[in-house]
């Protein structure tokens, strides 16, 4: 999928480190929304300078590399604010990798101008000063001005055209899908996840999926699958985080046993980085259709649109009390929500459970048509290639359905969807349906 | 012009000198209305496609130049007339090219037009990959006004490259110096300093000046500009400030290395170094290694002059540390040192700073922070203390104490204290039978507290394997056998996998229902259609061996022809399996007659092993039934027998038919052995002998059978003689006068299969005069390896095409342990000749190796010689799956004691004989392996001890496996080895492996309890793998 879209980040001023008139180092991150505002979130005094550059640095890292291809990428992050914290989310060029920097209201000291999503801008100036960033100092962080500083400094806009791909833009909003099914695996001191982060092969690295497997209270790499090993593939893509591990606390490691996802967090006393690899370097969070089954059978739009008009950049969404607002099941919000996820109106904090308001500030109208497995399944029943060959009886029905010079058997049961294409026959569900098994349940949910 | 005339032109001329003068005179509306034209004869040209009413002379063109129209003049033509008719969209074009031999042309087209788009086309041209406009063109055109002067980076990045390039056209004159050049064009000495700002080549290095043709005047980008600052021409101080602010540039590190090499080369004064001292203290939070030695360089200058800012330079030194590079940290380190030593009001942020020190990864950074603390000691204030105590957990066990001395805390405590691998399990509450303390190699350990460590038995029969194996479920119905099948077509997830369908396909082939052929058709048509064989990792495959047999298998079950394909000629195939084709095609056989029957060699657990008492009972049904005799499945049947419950089957095979008794009877260690007339079943014999005691020398036994038999593994049994060494070569290149020499070397590991003490080749046959004789005149009947899976496991053909060999399919290594599960001595030496092969290449995707190792994580299996070696291998090897397989066999190994601590260090001994070994891989391996437990650590230390005793401590990096040494000499706290002690005190000199040496002899630093721990450990651990 070549598709992208032209899209200009202009930004009023330059991300970067100055010094204020008190002669006090100032980080200001530039913002700008698709309709070329540019909202002011936040002013306030960093408490953690030091841990803050690392983390900022460390998002950087993420949204400028490509990990498998020798491509300059440089996609800003995107960033959330609201009374309880500052949250930045980035997302790699080769869409396998996303980062979210949690700094919570106790990390500033300081005041939110405004709640919201915006892009914010990094640069290779403010990458550098974030190196020289040091505890002692007193730093003063704003994201975004007011408009008086803004005129009164009268700063060249920044211009920044670049072609987001549409599966960039669909990988970052369907990442959420995945969040909801991690699970803490372990957890290691930083001196030991130091260890680790260095033990991993630098120059050959595996081409075989690697373990991470806790022993005696270490952890520690191994080439064998085993209970509670957490699987990774592209050891260099967890690098990322080393630098931060010097001044961390711990390492939280979470995973989906299921699909090989996993997740790195580092915690600090205050704050987070949180990092998540796809199962597979060459494999990005786009087009791996864990959400098509959802999306063929989606909550209703209007309990989605009521689940919606409920967001108001909530740091943390209470499901439960959701649902007793609007009289609804729990289920049903969830569902809403994990659509909502998919499009990129609302992030999943596996931390705490709970999902969060935050809207991915690009034209996300294109990327909801972007499925192309759940657009085959539906021309194979707009073309009658969709055949039920047994009835339901409640629990299995078997479908056939046409492919490419034979016809495939599609099982629908409780216990487990299958196909006979080889697909499905080589994943066997890891990488969500098939569009043959996407297109028997557009069937039997009564699309045909 | 007309359009006609226009199409002729393009059609006809024969170069751009043709067009030129054509396009000219033409007026813009000339131009405008020949666009559409131009546009359409491009767009034809381009696809070598004539449009419905294109004209005929256009038709007669394509047709005439047939398939391409690539780089025809027509092609060339075309593209010209875009840029001298038609608008910038329709040369900015991604497609439009314009040949080498036209630019030319094209400057003349331009020139002629000189359309108002111009600057903004050069601009977006500049910012293309491959430009069309060329340097010359663009300064020519600058010169006469055509075009402003761009300010794309492409611009700034042609005039990097064009005035530093060597003219390498022989009747060209040499061009001027790079100086004269921008003197000769003034406006290009303002655009220098754009080289400051973006990616280019300017400063990446001398090597034009080396190359060939380089006049004797020759001038490099650094040596130009320095040139010119000292004539006055540019600013020094500018040039200065420029070359340190690009250090901060996101680019690639060589430009980054000759930019800062460029500001060495400036030689810049005391005055100005201070001057910018600001600028170097800043470049130490670099994350390009490279650029912080640069700095550390400057400032340690600064500090010589007595100019350094000490209390700035401490507090940005601290980031050096957080870096992986070793030499910044020391000099960063040594820096310290001196400024606290003139400074004694910096003492103490020098002391802070050095303790960030021992955070950094590396033992030598880490121990000379530790000597500068050392040496303050007594100035160490609380805080210093509690920083100190702060880095414990990063340091390594060789300096902890010291460390913890430094903070005032008493020493590590002893190993149970802080062990945190304990299972709950001990020793006085494990129940063990005395045979499962024997089976466990506990009988010692339990016994005596001076042994630590004991391996298993070194017999696999005194052995209990089943407990710990997972048991497999034959597949039960014919829907779940296509679903099997299905999935094992595009991947196989274990050779288990490939074993329970061989096993159903051999029971279910006559399950078919009504909708078989339905259900089974997408499968087909993917195997049909060659799409089923294509993939890497899966069952079957259309080139040859075991995979093509189950491809033919698959296929006859799932129709009704029998499929019986031949191997490819270019297919290397592995002999080992030979045995097991051959099965394959019996059952294939069976099923396309419709003759169900159950495999007697289907393994009943997981690693291809059969529970004897499940195998009297398949024969006792294979006999109630009638089923015909299968002999290769017998035979592999015999030696997947596992050693338990032996005596109780022997007592339930009372009921098989007598001449099958007598042989089941035997391979399960009853029963007397073959005679006369057994002869011709001599196969069956040898498969059963090798059960019922795999590593004996049956040839008293078979004397009666009067065989003619040279396999290893046969009636003898297999040994193995290798050798480590390796090859030189010398390869010249080149005229008589000025030869290129490449000299290399390739590890080479020579390996001798042995029976009974004869050397034989490779393909098995004895190599000595008086055997070869012998073999002639013998009356005996001449046994066949390709009958006896056994020896055929030492059978190793060498091909032609070793790429196309099925053992690069990662499930057929591991399958080849399957092959004979009691024994896989074999496989594994095939393992060591392929991964030897790449020891020294990364990991690949066409020639896994890491298959064979799978093997070594079979518990209670002892690894015995092969497995050792082939474990050793991976551990050397650079193929990062490999070494991680290795590295967790090893794990295993030391826990479950497969490992012989005696023959690891004899292997490794003999592995350092070839003078191939990596040192660094080993050392970097068995230092993670240490980190893992105390007893990992303690067989670690044994090892080597036993090792360096035995070794030349002379070899390259010996320096990294004596720093494993140290490091688990810390952990254990035992005195060396009177052997080890004496080869260290061979190792003299200031080396790095003579320091080492001397640490290891001087340690004084014993805890006799940390063995107990060690027993302990080990104890715990055997008891946890049953």
């Amino acid at each position: 999928m070549s598709a992208a879209l032209d899209f200009n980040y202009r930004y009023a001023f330059a991300s970067g480190l100055e010094t204020a008139k008190d002669g006090k180092p100032r980080l200001s991150l530039a913002t700008c929304n698709p309709d070329h505002s540019t909202p002011y979130f936040f002013d306030g005094r960093v408490r953690s300078p030091r841990i803050m550059g690392d983390m900022l640095i460390a998002l950087s890292e993420v949204v400028r590399t490509h990990f498998f291809l020798p491509r300059p990428v440089l996609l800003d992050p995107v960033l959330t604010s609201n009374e309880k914290l500052l949250r930045l989310e980035g997302f790699s060029g080769c869409c396998g990798v996303y980062a979210r920097v949690d700094l919570p209201a106790e990390f500033f000291t300081g005041e939110c101008h405004g709640r919201g999503t915006t892009n914010v801008d990094f640069n290779t100036p403010m990458r550098n000063a974030l190196m020289r960033l040091r505890d002692h100092e007193d730093v003063r962080f704003a994201v975004g001005r007011d408009q008086v500083m803004l005129s009164r400094d009268a700063a060249e806009t920044v211009e920044k055209k670049v072609k987001l791909p549409l599966r960039w833009i669909k990988g970052f909003s369907e990442v959420q899908a995945y969040l909801p099914s991690l699970q803490l695996r372990m957890e290691s001191g930083a001196a030991d996840a130091l260890r680790f982060m260095r033990s991993l092969p630098k120059a050959a690295k595996p081409r075989m999926p690697s373990y991470v497997v806790a022993s005696g209270g270490k952890i520690r790499l191994s080439q064998r699958p085993q209970a509670g090993a957490v699987r990774l593939l592209g050891t260099h893509r967890i690098k990322i985080i080393e630098p931060l591990l010097a001044r961390a606390g711990r390492l939280r490691i979470w995973s989906d046993g299921d699909n090989g996802t996993s997740a790195w967090e580092v915690c600090f006393n205050t704050g987070s980085f949180f990092l998540m690899i796809s199962p597979e370097v060459y494999r990005g969070f786009s087009g791996e259709g864990q959400v098509l089954s959802a999306l063929a059978k989606p909550a209703p739009e209007a309990v989605v649109a009521r689940v919606r008009a409920q967001l108001q950049w909530q740091s943390e969404i209470d499901t439960a009390a959701l649902a007793g607002d609007l009289q609804l099941d729990r289920q049903q919000v969830e569902s809403a929500l994990a659509l909502l996820g998919s499009r990129g109106l609302v992030g999943f904090d596996a931390v705490s459970g709970q999902y969060f308001h935050r809207e991915l500030p690009f034209d996300l109208s294109q990327v909801e048509d972007l499925q192309p497995r759940l657009k085959n399944a539906r021309k194979l029943i707009a073309s009658g290639k969709v055949r039920l060959l047994s009835a339901d009886d409640g629990e299995t029905s078997v479908y056939e359905v046409a492919g490419t010079g034979t016809n495939h058997r599609v099982q629908l049961q409780t216990a487990g969807d299958s196909c006979t294409c080889p697909w499905f026959s080589k994943y066997q569900g890891a990488r969500g349906p098939c569009k043959h098994i996407l297109a028997a349940q557009l069937a039997r949910d009564g699309e045909a | 012009m007309t359009p006609e005339q226009l199409e002729i032109l393009v059609l006809e001329a024969k170069n751009a000198a043709e067009l030129c003068p054509a396009f000219a005179p033409l007026t813009d509306a000339e131009r405008r209305a020949l666009a559409g034209t131009a546009s359409e004869l491009k767009s034809q040209i381009y696809k070598n496609a004539a449009n419905k009413d294109a004209s005929k002379r256009l038709q007669r063109y394509f047709e005439k130049t047939g398939k391409s129209t690539w780089d025809s003049p027509a092609y060339h033509n075309v593209t010209l007339a875009l840029f001298a008719l038609c608008p910038v969209s329709a040369v900015k074009k991604t497609d439009v090219f314009v040949n080498w031999s036209y630019r030319d042309g094209l400057g003349q087209i331009l020139l002629d037009r000189r359309p108002e788009w111009l600057d903004g086309w050069i601009a977006h041209d500049l910012q293309t990959e491959f430009p069309t406009v060329t340097f010359s063109m663009l300064r020519r055109w600058i010169r006469e006004g055509i075009c402003r002067k761009p300010v794309a980076d492409g611009y700034y990045r042609m005039l990097a490259w064009n005035l530093a390039i060597v003219e390498q056209h022989r009747d060209k004159a040499p061009r001027p110096p790079l100086s004269q050049q921008l003197l000769a064009e003034p406006d290009m000495l303002e655009d220098v300093w754009r080289l400051f700002e973006i990616d280019n080549q300017a400063f990446n290095s001398d090597g034009w000046r080396t190359a060939p043709g380089a006049p004797s005047d020759y001038e490099s980008w650094p040596e130009a500009l320095i040139k010119l600052s000292e004539a006055g021409h540019l600013d020094r101080a500018r040039l200065l400030d420029a070359s340190l602010d690009s250090l901060w540039l996101d680019i690639k590190q060589n430009q980054l290395s000759g930019l800062h090499k460029f500001h060495r080369k400036l030689a810049p004064t005391k005055k100005e170094m201070a001057d910018r001292q600001a600028g170097y203290l800043a470049l130490l939070c670099h994350r390009v290694g490279h650029v912080v030695k640069f700095a550390l360089t400057l400032l340690s200058s600064l500090e010589r002059d007595g100019e350094l800012q000490g209390n700035t330079f401490l507090a940005e030194v601290q980031a050096v540390f957080l870096q992986e590079a070793k030499g910044n940290a020391i000099s960063a380190l040594k820096l310290i040192k001196r400024v606290i030593g003139r400074e004694a009001s910096l003492l103490n942020t020098g002391l802070e700073a050095t303790i960030e020190a021992l955070r950094h990864a590396n033992i030598d950074v880490q121990n000379a922070a530790v000597e500068l603390l050392d040496a303050y000691r007594a100035q160490l204030t609380d805080a210093h203390k509690t920083a100190l105590k702060s880095t414990a957990d990063y340091i390594a066990v060789s300096l902890k104490n010291k460390v913890l001395r430094l903070a005032d805390q008493a020493k590590t405590p002893t190993a149970s204290a802080d062990r945190d691998g304990g299972t709950g399990m001990h020793t006085e509450n494990a129940e063990l039978l005395p045979c499962e303390k024997q089976a466990l190699g506990l009988t010692a350990m339990l016994s005596e507290p001076a042994c630590h460590y004991a391996s298993i038995p070194a017999d696999i029969m005194q052995q209990s394997m089943l407990p710990s194996l997972q048991p497999l479920t034959p597949i039960a119905t014919a829907d779940e056998l296509i679903s099997a099948v299905s999935h094992a077509v595009e991947v196989v997830e274990s050779p288990d996998e490939v074993e329970r369908i061989l096993d159903g396909i051999s029971r279910l082939c006559n399950h078919r229902g009504d909708d078989f052929s339905a259900k089974v058709a997408p499968l087909r048509h993917r195997l049909e259609q060659g799409e089923g064989l294509a993939a890497r990792e899966g069952i079957a495959d259309g080139s040859g061996g075991a995979r093509l047999a189950l491809a033919d298998l698959i296929l006859t079950w799932l129709g009704s022809s029998l499929y019986q394909s031949s191997n490819a000629d270019y297919f290397h195939p592995c002999d080992s399996l030979a045995p097991s084709i051959a099965r394959i095609r019996a059952i294939t056989a069976r099923v396309h007659d419709k003759k169900p029957q159950a495999l007697l060699a289907a393994p009943t657990h997981s690693g291809g092993w059969i529970d004897p008492l499940v195998w009297i009972q398949r024969l006792t049904a294979a006999e109630k039934h009638r089923a015909a005799f299968d002999r290769e499945d017998f035979c592999l049947s015999l030696l997947r027998l596992a050693p338990d419950n032996r005596a109780a089957a022997l007592t339930r095979a009372g009921g098989l038919p007598q001449h099958l008794h007598r042989v089941v009877a035997f391979a399960l260690g009853g029963g007397s052995g073959p005679t006369h007339a057994d002869r011709r079943d001599y196969d069956i014999w040898i498969c059963a002998a090798r059960s019922r005691a795999p590593y004996a020398d049956w040839s008293g036994c078979f004397e009666p059978l009067k065989l003619d038999d040279r396999w290893a593994d046969s009636v003898l049994p297999a040994a193995y003689h290798w050798r480590a060494y390796q090859t030189e070569h010398k390869r010249e290149y080149g005229p008589a006068d000025n030869k290129t020499v490449h000299q290399w070397k390739t590890p080479r590991l020579d390996i001798k299969v042995l029976a009974g003490g004869r050397e034989m080749d490779e393909s098995g046959k004895s190599t000595s005069v008086l055997a070869k004789l012998a073999r002639t005149l013998s009356p005996g009947l001449a046994t066949d390896w390709r009958r006896l899976p056994s020896a055929a496991l030492n059978q190793r053909s060498t091909g032609k095409y070793t790429w196309a060999g099925e053992l690069h399919t990662a499930w057929v290594a591991h399958w080849l342990v399957y092959q004979w599960p009691l024994c896989p001595d074999g496989a594994y030496i095939s393992g060591v000749k392929q991964a030897l092969a790449r020891i020294d290449m990364d990991g690949s995707n066409w020639e896994p190796g890491f298959g064979f190792f799978y093997g070594l994580f079979q518990k209670h299996r002892p690894w015995r010689q092969a497995g050792h070696l082939l474990l050793c291998i991976g551990l050397a090897g650079k193929d990062a799956d490999s070494r991680g397989l290795a590295m967790d066999a090893l794990t295993e190994g030391i826990e479950n004691g497969c490992v012989e601590i005696e023959l690891l260090s004899e292997t490794l001994v003999r592995l350092a004989q070839g003078q191939w070994l990596k040192l660094n891989r080993l050392g970097d391996n068995l230092l993670q392996l240490s980190g893992i437990s105390l007893l990992h650590a303690w067989v670690v230390n044994e090892t080597l001890q036993r090792w360096i005793a035995r070794v030349d401590l002379k070899q390259h990096n010996i320096y990294k496996v004596l720093e494993v040494l140290l490091e688990t000499q810390s952990s254990v706290r035992q005195p060396l080895t009177a052997q080890a002690a004496a080869a260290l005190k061979t190792v003299k000199g200031g080396s790095k492996a003579a320091r080492l040496a001397t640490r290891l002899l001087k340690s004084d630093d014993f805890d006799a309890a940390v063995l107990a721990d060690v027993r302990q450990l080990a104890i715990e651990y055997r008891l946890r793998s049953r």
